[in-house]
């Protein structure tokens, strides 16, 4: 009776070993979430560039906003990136307490 | 020599033109068209017997359900039950409009930007809404991260807004960009096969094992733009 017992707990051990190997593999998931950082500091970049470009035609203060948000949308850009390599999650803001991403 | 670019051009079935703007019917409106078709005629016809044991095609659909279903519960929680349909909706549509484009002689229409960037505008807005409506003015709360000094504040708001409005952009760079590259790639290995004689079977097995990485792509994009608008909607809805 024993060894059974012991001999299941065996088994129920290698199984869970197993399980949380499967859990670290990269998935489906993390794939996507890498193929997403590259885009992400451009289209930032685009968007600053946009906005200045705007801003500079409706001022009619060419090239100061123009400059400006180019380095702005750099640096939000950058923050991005940050964001998704440290998996911190996509939302604006900080790391929340129990981020459920990672 | 084949164009790899030819592939993409659209081309007018129904010329139709409204106070000059032209709202022709194209082959891009076609092939929208018949996404939804083929969309309707899989779905309603997997269902229409429904038995508890199921057969292979509502299993199909059932795997699609319970695969949106849990990613609205992983990332908004059980809020986000009520916007099944758009989710659900928005699935379909990019994954059998990118399935369909992979056809021979078929158009892709999501390999064009003013089409990704139309849905992603509608969602951006749609989520923005929706976050105003739920918690008014403390939506904008969300420009204003947690932890930074007030000092810093000046600094830190307009790069979270400037993030913040790059999100359409990324999310339809990110759909265009990879469809059309895959489908340009796909017919420049395919114009080398004849061209090289004997030589072309090199080509021909890149082209072969493309044609897989394309599948997997299709599958990839339609599931990232849709995660990605869950996690939009998580924001507005369960505003930190």
């Amino acid at each position: 009776m024993d060894k059974k017992l012991k001999d299941f707990s065996k088994k129920l051990e290698n199984l869970k070993k197993l399980n949380s190997k499967k859990k670290n593999k990269k998935n489906f998931n993390d794939f996507g979430f890498y193929l997403k950082s590259g885009i992400e500091m451009i289209s930032a970049i685009i968007v600053g560039l946009l906005i200045g470009l705007f801003l500079d035609s409706y001022f009619e203060t060419k090239p100061l906003f123009l400059i400006l948000f180019l380095i702005l949308g750099f640096a939000s850009g950058i923050l991005s990136v940050f964001r998704t390599v440290k998996k911190l999650g996509f939302e604006v803001g900080f790391k929340k307490k129990n981020d459920k991403l990672h | 020599m084949a164009d790899p670019i030819h592939q993409f051009e659209i081309k007018k079935i129904i010329p139709i033109e409204i106070n000059n703007i032209d709202l022709s019917f194209t082959n891009s409106s076609l092939f929208m068209m018949l996404t939804v078709l083929f969309i309707s005629i899989f779905l309603i016809s997997s269902i229409k017997k429904k038995k508890i044991i199921p057969t292979r095609l509502q299993s199909v659909s059932e795997i699609f359900y319970e695969f949106i279903a849990n990613m609205i519960n992983d990332n908004i929680g059980n809020k986000g039950q009520k916007f099944f349909p758009l989710i659900f909706t928005l699935f379909t549509f990019i994954l059998f409009g990118n399935l369909l484009g992979l056809l021979p002689y078929s158009f892709t229409f999501t390999s064009h930007i003013i089409v990704t960037f139309v849905m992603a505008m509608f969602i951006f807005l749609f989520v923005t809404l929706i976050g105003i409506m739920m918690h008014g003015f403390k939506f904008f709360g969300l420009f204003v991260p947690k932890g930074v000094p007030m000092a810093m504040l000046p600094l830190m708001v307009p790069i979270e807004i400037i993030s913040y409005l790059s999100r359409p952009v990324s999310l339809s760079i990110r759909l265009f960009a990879n469809m059309m590259a895959g489908h340009t790639m796909l017919k420049v290995f395919a114009g080398f096969i004849f061209s090289l004689g004997l030589f072309g079977i090199a080509p021909l097995i890149v082209d072969v094992a493309l044609t897989a990485f394309e599948v997997l792509v299709a599958f990839l994009q339609a599931y990232v733009f849709t995660v990605l608008t869950c996690l939009y909607l998580n924001d507005a809805i369960n505003l930190h």
